[in-house]
């Protein structure tokens, strides 16, 4: 029996005055109210027991599923990663296959129109050297593209990231392009640049690039002026190659970085369209950024971004 | 036999406009023939109401791939400025890839999708085609 309530009963059997046993019983009262508060509270926190078990079990249950899947992801990972591997080797291989295979056809094209042109050049009437000079510059055209693809594939494949100094990488590259600058009448303004950790080979076409492209570009009015500067920004170098040339529409200033793509005629200058996007290759090889400003007929910079040596270190 | 008024060929390479120069002369298929090698100025052309001449073309052969405008482009602007003219463009291309083809036919101005380069034979079927 209830404790209270046979208390009660001993109370209206004892000899308490009727004053005293309602004071006892209004205690009673208070102690049956807390107990039922209890009996309530006991029954919630069971209630929630209940819950928190059942749904701990459901999400350890899920929690192993999730972990299957991951292995299961984990393992696909680990075969797309091999897949890779063999498709960048076969790529490369496919390059080489490319370089070899399609020059030869090539070459043969443009042995015999020449032989054409020299065994029979007198004989041969407008129309048809016209033909033959059609065949023979899209031919070298074609072989320029191979070797610009082959080159394109091959970089950061081979030398190893070293010191390099800028500045005489650039004087290397000036000594190169000489015949052009003196031809042009360019006047080229370098500041200090710095030693940066990278290719040897990739920072020379780089650059090669983009100098090249700043005689290339440039207004036939006046002789191309051009500077190379370089400040350091945040953890990078900041590099400017900036020119007074034709220039080119801003709007055309992400796709100029996109392989085959040309902004001007390929009759007109001569580009294979791989230029930039190889220039985009290099930079991000080196973990940096490649973009350009212009304005048409004032002319255009190019920005790169290479890290600080340092700060690479320490990455 | 038939012949058409006028075709315009837009296409970056000079080799190639002079082949289909050679090719379009050979089928005699048309009065006059244009060739662009800049997007941009086959668009004045046409919205000058085709020169002075008053050259509309039946058909506008486009390359896709070219420097500035290229043929997707040209294709768009040419939707939006002459959505009910009678020239039709015709997509020459050397690309090979299907999804080309899809947007091609997908392009309400572009009548159809053909590879680089014209021979005589579809000239002909050009004109069959278009002109009876």
């Amino acid at each position: 029996m209830n404790p209270i309530v046979s208390l009660r009963r001993l109370i209206s059997e004892s000899s308490f005055s009727p004053e005293q046993k309602e004071q006892v019983n209004g205690l009673l009262q208070c102690l049956q109210v807390d107990a039922e508060r209890k009996d309530f509270m006991i029954a919630r926190l069971q209630e929630n027991r209940t819950f928190t078990e059942n749904f701990l079990d459901k999400t350890v249950k899920e929690l192993e599923e999730k972990n299957q899947e991951l292995e299961c992801i984990v393992q696909e990972r680990k075969r797309d990663n091999k897949q890779l591997i063999t498709t960048n080797q076969e790529l490369e291989e496919f390059a080489y296959i490319i370089s070899h295979d399609l020059q030869e056809p090539l070459r043969t094209i443009l042995s015999f129109v020449s032989l054409l042109e020299r065994k029979k050049g007198d004989s041969l009437d407008e129309k048809t050297q016209i033909y033959l000079t059609f065949i023979s510059q899209s031919s070298r055209r074609l072989s320029n593209l191979i070797k610009a693809i082959l080159d394109y594939s091959r970089i950061g494949k081979i030398g190893k990231e070293t010191l390099i100094d800028c500045s005489k990488v650039v004087n290397e590259v000036l000594f190169d392009l000489s015949t052009a600058i003196h031809e042009k009448k360019a006047s080229i303004t370098i500041d200090i640049l710095p030693v940066v950790f990278g290719f040897r080979d990739e920072l020379h076409s780089l650059f090669q690039n983009l100098i090249s492209n700043a005689l290339k570009y440039a207004k036939e009015s006046s002789g191309p002026v051009i500077h190379i500067s370089c400040i350091a920004k945040g953890p990078d170098w900041h590099f400017s190659i900036s020119d007074n040339g034709i220039g080119f529409d801003p709007l055309y200033k992400d796709r100029i970085f996109v392989i085959f793509q040309r902004l001007h005629n390929p009759n007109n200058t001569i580009g294979s369209g791989i230029g930039l996007s190889r220039c985009k290759k290099i930079v991000e090889l080196h973990e940096g950024k490649i973009w350009a400003e212009s304005t048409p007929d004032i002319g255009s910079t190019f920005h790169f971004t290479i890290p600080q040596y340092e700060v690479h270190e320490k990455v | 036999m038939k012949k058409f008024n006028c075709l315009v060929f837009i296409d970056d390479d000079y080799p190639t406009n002079y082949y289909h120069n050679e090719i379009v002369s050979e089928a005699n298929v048309c009065e006059h023939v244009i060739f662009y090698e800049r997007a941009s100025e086959a668009f004045e052309f046409l919205k000058a109401g085709g020169g002075s001449g008053q050259l509309m073309p039946e058909i506008i052969f486009l390359d896709l791939n070219m420097p500035e405008i290229n043929g997707w482009e040209f294709a768009e602007l040419y939707n939006k400025q002459f959505s009910n003219n009678s020239s039709r463009i015709i997509l020459l291309t050397t690309s090979l890839n299907p999804a080309d083809q899809q947007r091609a036919e997908e392009c309400d101005s572009v009548s159809a999708f053909m590879h680089k380069p014209l021979t005589l034979e579809i000239l002909d079927e050009l004109r069959d085609t278009w002109l009876s």
